[in-house]
This record gives structure tokens, sequence and C-alpha cells, in this order.
């Protein structure tokens, strides 16, 4: 059962917000109930104290008379449930919505100048989440997580083709099949960290296992599945054999 | 025959005399001119190998021009062109193995020369009127411990200062401008006569006066050329900023004449729509008169609410060169009918990383992003300014249209484009390689292209 939260100023919208949710959620009979409808953030926050289940937040950006707006909540939310679904309920078309959606990983926004408008974006929403939760059930994908600063990444393991040393004291860059990006790191912690999936193939590059295509021995190069070359220290050419012989076998 | 022999003997100490102090000019110039930048096994190997053959050279050239007694031509002319064709030799190294232009090498040999020899003359100092008797062993002794020992540890800690100072930085900065000041550049290049003319003066009358007064004068020369082209660059940047500033209140004000333009004729619509809406709310049709106050507000949003919210996400950049840039940027995605986002949802101040580095970044990103999107469907591109919690975060997101080769994307030259595109990528990956607290990011996500850059604050 997901909760649903709802923090808005204006009473008419929050009633009708209200209204038109259990409405939804009863026609679809979703797995949900709304457990609070208010305009204080507080009042929200202290619920989420006693609740740690992933929720559903529909919340309004500009909060009159609130301590915080509609972002800072969004924060102290992420703070209390990281897999929660952010919804944005807005006066105006003019949101910085990549702005919310990178900071606090918002599903969506919602301009609430128009009802008609504003329901449609409300029983968009349901349904997405309501496919994204099928979807995770289902999900076996392992990820491998990063933090860069501010923001936390997830990276499919799978995806993952190398990691090397970069310039810079402790600085790792992530090669992917779809990303490459830099963080703070040691090898060593990775190599431990990730498990056999890896090889540390040279001082500098651990690369995984499943995407060497092919060991080219006159430069010393091993061709990843996507025609990216790593070079691999000597010592390790024998242990690289064997395991290409044992994948020619299967 | 004898000469022969007497030939390969000196030779062969000139060789070894040269090892300290070419591995004090290689590492001086390392300051100077920062990292080799090919830093491949096999690039290193012939820059060594380079280095032995330029040694052999000056070794051998040295002991012809000893024998033929070269060295003590008149008036120092002899030991003058020695000195420039040795200089000549080590910059043509440095060329090889930085690759960077001539006349920056030149320069910055001529600096490690000033360097070396203001280290030399220091060490000077250690053995100041002593007259060493090579014959006599102790005496020998002593001579070596300062040769082997004294010099190179205090050219070291020279090195070491200059380092730390961050002097080689500002030299560096100083070569990336387009045109060195002449005079500047006479100052350098005469150095060498410079420095003759100076021992000659004083040496000759009373070498203690020498001794301390060459290694003032140069460190006064070397100080004076600097905040010289300080304040000099210091004065052009203000220029530069003043017509940013300049630009900026042009666009600003084109913008808002635009808005006015709009809003003009929206007022004109409005007027045709309230007339119309009060006759249907005459006879009492509710849902047109519903009808008609969502057109009209649908139609504000497009007249007039883009550019009001493009200009207040503007006012939120207060760094300078950054509006400036996007301004430029912005307006040619509007000449190229691109559609574009901007969103700064905090007032953006300032960052650490240095600006010119920055926008030529941020330019190269956009720029991407704008060659990737131009004259096709359907296109978009975001861009987000983001200062949060001590960092801050620039993210260039535009629709993509094909696959993008991870793999080659950093190499030189890298592009889905035609020629003239593609040197971009490469230029901004070794901007960044100089920042500690620089985190690039790229990424395809949901079928868009994302870069970003986050600095730690």
């Amino acid at each position: 059962m997901l909760p649903v939260y709802i923090c808005e100023d204006d009473e008419q919208i929050r009633k009708a917000e209200r209204l038109y949710l259990e409405k939804q959620i009863l026609i679809e009979d979703y797995d949900m109930e709304i457990v609070l409808c208010t305009g204080s953030p507080e009042a929200l926050l202290d619920c989420l104290e006693k609740d740690s289940r992933q929720g559903v937040y529909f919340l309004d950006v500009e909060l009159k008379g609130a301590s915080m707006d509609g972002f800072r909540l969004g924060q102290e939310i992420r703070k209390r449930d990281a897999r929660g679904f952010l919804i944005y309920v807005t006066a105006f078309a003019d949101l910085a919505f990549e702005t919310f959606r990178y900071h606090l990983e918002a599903l969506d926004y919602i301009c609430k100048e128009n009802p008609e408008r504003m329901y449609q974006g409300l029983s968009r929403c349901l349904k997405s989440i309501v496919a994204r939760v099928e979807r995770e059930r289902g999900e076996q994908q392992e990820y491998f997580t990063v933090k860069t600063l501010d923001v936390v990444r997830h990276i499919p393991l799978d995806e993952i083709l190398y990691f090397t040393t970069a310039e810079g004291t402790h600085r790792i860059a992530l090669h992917a099949l779809q990303e490459r990006l830099e963080f703070i790191g040691s090898m060593q912690e990775l190599e431990k960290r990730l498990g056999e999936h890896f090889i540390r193939v040279h001082r500098a590059f651990l690369v995984r296992a499943d995407q060497i295509a092919q060991i080219d021995r006159k430069s010393h190069e091993l061709i990843l599945k996507n025609d990216e070359r790593c070079p691999y220290s000597r010592n390790m050419r024998k242990r690289l054999l064997e395991g290409a012989a044992v994948q020619a076998q299967n | 025959m004898k000469d022969w022999q007497y030939f390969w003997q000196i030779t062969g100490t000139n060789m070894q005399a040269e090892i300290i102090p070419v591995i004090c000019t290689l590492w001086m110039a390392r300051i100077i001119l920062g990292e080799v930048p090919d830093r491949t096994k096999a690039h290193i190997v012939r820059s060594a190998l380079a280095c032995l053959i330029i040694m052999a050279v000056l070794a051998s050239t040295g002991a012809v021009c000893y024998i033929t007694g070269f060295w003590d031509w008149q008036h120092y002319t002899g030991e003058l062109i020695w000195e420039y064709f040795t200089l000549l030799c080590v910059m043509l190294l440095l060329r090889f193995a930085w690759r960077t232009s001539t006349r920056n090498c030149f320069l910055a040999v001529l600096m490690v020369e000033i360097l070396c020899s203001y280290g030399i003359f220091l060490s000077g100092l250690y053995n100041y009127g002593t007259v060493y008797d090579l014959s006599v062993p102790a005496q020998r002794r002593s001579y070596l411990f300062w040769l082997l020992v004294i010099q190179p540890l205090v050219l070291l800690l020279c090195g070491l200062v200059i380092h730390i100072s961050g002097m080689g930085r500002v030299y560096r900065q100083w070569l990336e401008q387009e045109t060195i000041h002449k005079g500047i550049l006479c100052l350098l290049v005469l150095y060498p006569v410079f420095d003759h003319l100076v021992q000659r003066i004083f040496y000759e009358k009373d070498p203690t006066v020498s001794h301390l007064l060459l290694p003032l004068l140069l460190l006064l020369l070397i100080h004076l050329i600097f905040v010289y082209v300080g304040r000099d660059r210091q004065q052009k940047q203000a220029i530069i900023a003043q017509q940013a500033s300049l630009q900026q209140q042009t666009i600003y004000i084109e913008k808002m004449e635009q808005i006015q333009q709009e809003l003009r004729s929206f007022r004109h619509d409005f007027k045709n729509m309230m007339a119309g809406m009060y006759l249907q709310a005459r006879e009492g049709d509710l849902d047109a008169v519903q009808d008609f106050i969502q057109e009209m507000t649908g139609d504000f949003d497009r007249q007039v609410g883009g550019q009001i919210q493009l200009l207040n996400q503007l006012g939120n950049i207060h760094m300078l060169e950054v509006k400036s840039l996007l301004l430029d940027k912005l307006s040619r995605m509007q000449q190229d009918r691109i559609d574009c986002e901007l969103e700064v949802l905090n007032p953006f101040e300032a960052t650490r990383m240095r600006s010119t580095d920055l926008c030529r970044c941020l330019g190269i990103l956009i720029d991407n992003a704008m060659d990737e999107v131009r004259g096709r469907e359907n296109g978009k591109i975001s861009l987000m300014i983001s200062s949060l919690d001590g960092c801050t975060t620039f993210r260039i997101k535009n629709t993509l249209y094909g696959a993008v080769d991870f793999g080659r994307m950093e190499q030189a030259g890298y592009t889905t484009k035609g020629a003239g595109h593609g040197i971009g990528l490469e230029n901004c990956r070794r901007i960044l390689a100089k920042y500690d607290f620089v985190f690039p990011f790229t990424a395809v996500q949901n079928g868009y292209f994302v870069q970003e850059l986050k600095i730690q604050e």
C-alpha cells in the first residue's frame, strides 16, 4: 500500500486534488491510500517520522505562509524517503522542472491553472507510478552507486566497461556504455567492493570481465565490446588467456 | 690522432657534466610549461632519445669550441653565440617533448635559463670568495660537494618556491596571450647579453659586488616583468568586462523591446477577446467563457511568458562572463530556431574555476548541443545552472538523434559532424584536467545527451 501525501496551501485546490485522487484510486483500484492532506510542510514531515514506507507526494512549489518552499520540502522528504515519488503541482508553467528533477528526482509536474489539465496530470502521474512500481518489482538489475558532491548516481553494473585512474589525486574515471564520469575513490577499494566480475588488468585499469571481446597480444591491449581499448600488464596475460580459453570452451 | 682522442675525452666529460643541468632544465620547464600533454610510453621514449641526441650534440660542439678556442673570441662574442646555440638546442628539445609553439618554447627556455642562473648565483654565495685549487684533494672534494650537492639543492629549492608560488601558472597564462608585449620579449631574448654585460661591468672591477648584485637584479627584473604583465592583463580584462556589460545591456534592451512589442499586440487581441467574451457571458454561455479564459492565459504564456521567464532566469546569473556567454548562445539559438530552456533556480554568484576556462568549456559543450540539434525536428536544449549546498552544477541536455561513440568521444578530433568540428571535447578535457575540484559527467539518458560540469566550491 503506497501512502499518498498532499501539501498545498490553497484550500480549494487541496480539496479538489484530494477528491479527484480518492476517486481515481477507487475507480482504478490502485494500491494506495491518502494519508495526509495539509497546508503545512512540518505536519507532513512529522507524519513521515512515523512512517518509513515509500510514499507518493503531491507538493505545491510556493507554500505561502510556510517556513519552507516546495524545493526545501522536497529535500527534507528525500532525506526521509529516498525512493518516494515527488510530484509538483504548480500555478505557473515556468517551473524550473529540470532543476527539480535533477536535485530531487522529481517524477513530474502538474499545472493547476486549469482544473481539467490538473486532473489529467494527476491521473497520468498515478498511472506512471503504478507502472514504475510494477517494473521495479520484477527488476533484478544491480547498480553501482557513486556519490559525486551533491548527487548520487546509479549505474547498472552490467553496463560498466572499466574504471581507470584519471588525472588528479585519487580520481577515478568510470567508463560505461552510456555514461562517462569521474569521482574520488581508490582502485584497491573498488577492486575489493566489486568482486570477481571485475579484473584489475593493469595498475590503472579495472575492467568488467564480460565486456572483454578480444585480447590483442601484439599491442598488449584488450579490445572491449564497444571497441574501446585498454592496456593490460604482462603478468596478467596468463590469467587473461586462461579466462579466454574458458570462455571459448563454454 | 691525438686530437681525436682529446676530442672524445672532452665530449665524454661534457656529457657527464650536462646530466644535472639537463635534469634541472627539464624539471623547471615542466613547472613552467605544465605537464607533457602526450604521456604515452612511446612519446616519452622518443623524447628521452631526443634528449640524449641534444646532449651529445651539445657535448661534441662544446668540445670543438674548446679545442678551436672559439670561446676566447673577443668581447665574449664566442660565449654569447654559444649560449644562444644552447638555448636553441634546448628549445628544440622542449618543442619536441611538449609540442607547443616555437615561441612559447623559446620563452620557456629563456625563463628556465634565468631561473637556473639565478639558482647558480645563489648557490655561489655558499663558496663566495673562495678559489679552489683542484689539484689539492681536500679542495677538490669541497668543490665537488658544492657542484654536486649544494648547487642542485639550491636549484631544487628555487624550483619548489616557483612551483608553490604558482608562478608557472602565471607564466603559462601569459604565454596563452596571443600577442606578447614586444618590450618584454626583447628583454627576455636579450637576457644572455644583459647577463654578460653585468658580469663584465661588475665582475672585473669587484667580484664581490657582482655576486651579490646579480641575483638581486635578476629577481627585480623578473618581478618587474610580472608586475607589468599583471597590470597590463588587468587593464585588458577591465576593458573586456566593460564591453561585455555593454553588450549585455544592449541585448537586455532588445529583449525588453521585444516583450513590449508582444505585450502591445497581446493588448490588442485581449480587447477583441474581451468584447467577444462579454457577448457570450451575456448570453449565458458559460462553457464558451471558460474556453475563452483558457485560451487567453495560454496566449499570454506563449507570447510574453517565455521571454519574461528567460529574463528572470538570466537575472539570477551574477557572474558577468557566464551571463555574456549565455546571452550570446541564446541569441544564436534564436537565430537558428533552436528551442531552448534555461533554468537558474538560485542566484549563481561565482565559482572557483577560472572564468575564462569555465566559459571555454561551457561554450564547447553548448556548441556541441547546438550542432546536434540544429536543423532537426523537435530538437530541444535545456540548460541548467544550479548553485546549491556549496556546489555548482552546469548541465546541458539536448535531444539526441544518433548514437554517441563514447569510446572515441574524448579523442582529438572526434565528431559526428564534418571537418572543422570535434576539437572541442579534447580541448575541454585538457582544460578540466588541471582542476581537482571539477567533476565532468557525460551520459545518454532517455534519448537525450547530457553533459555536466560539477564544481565543488
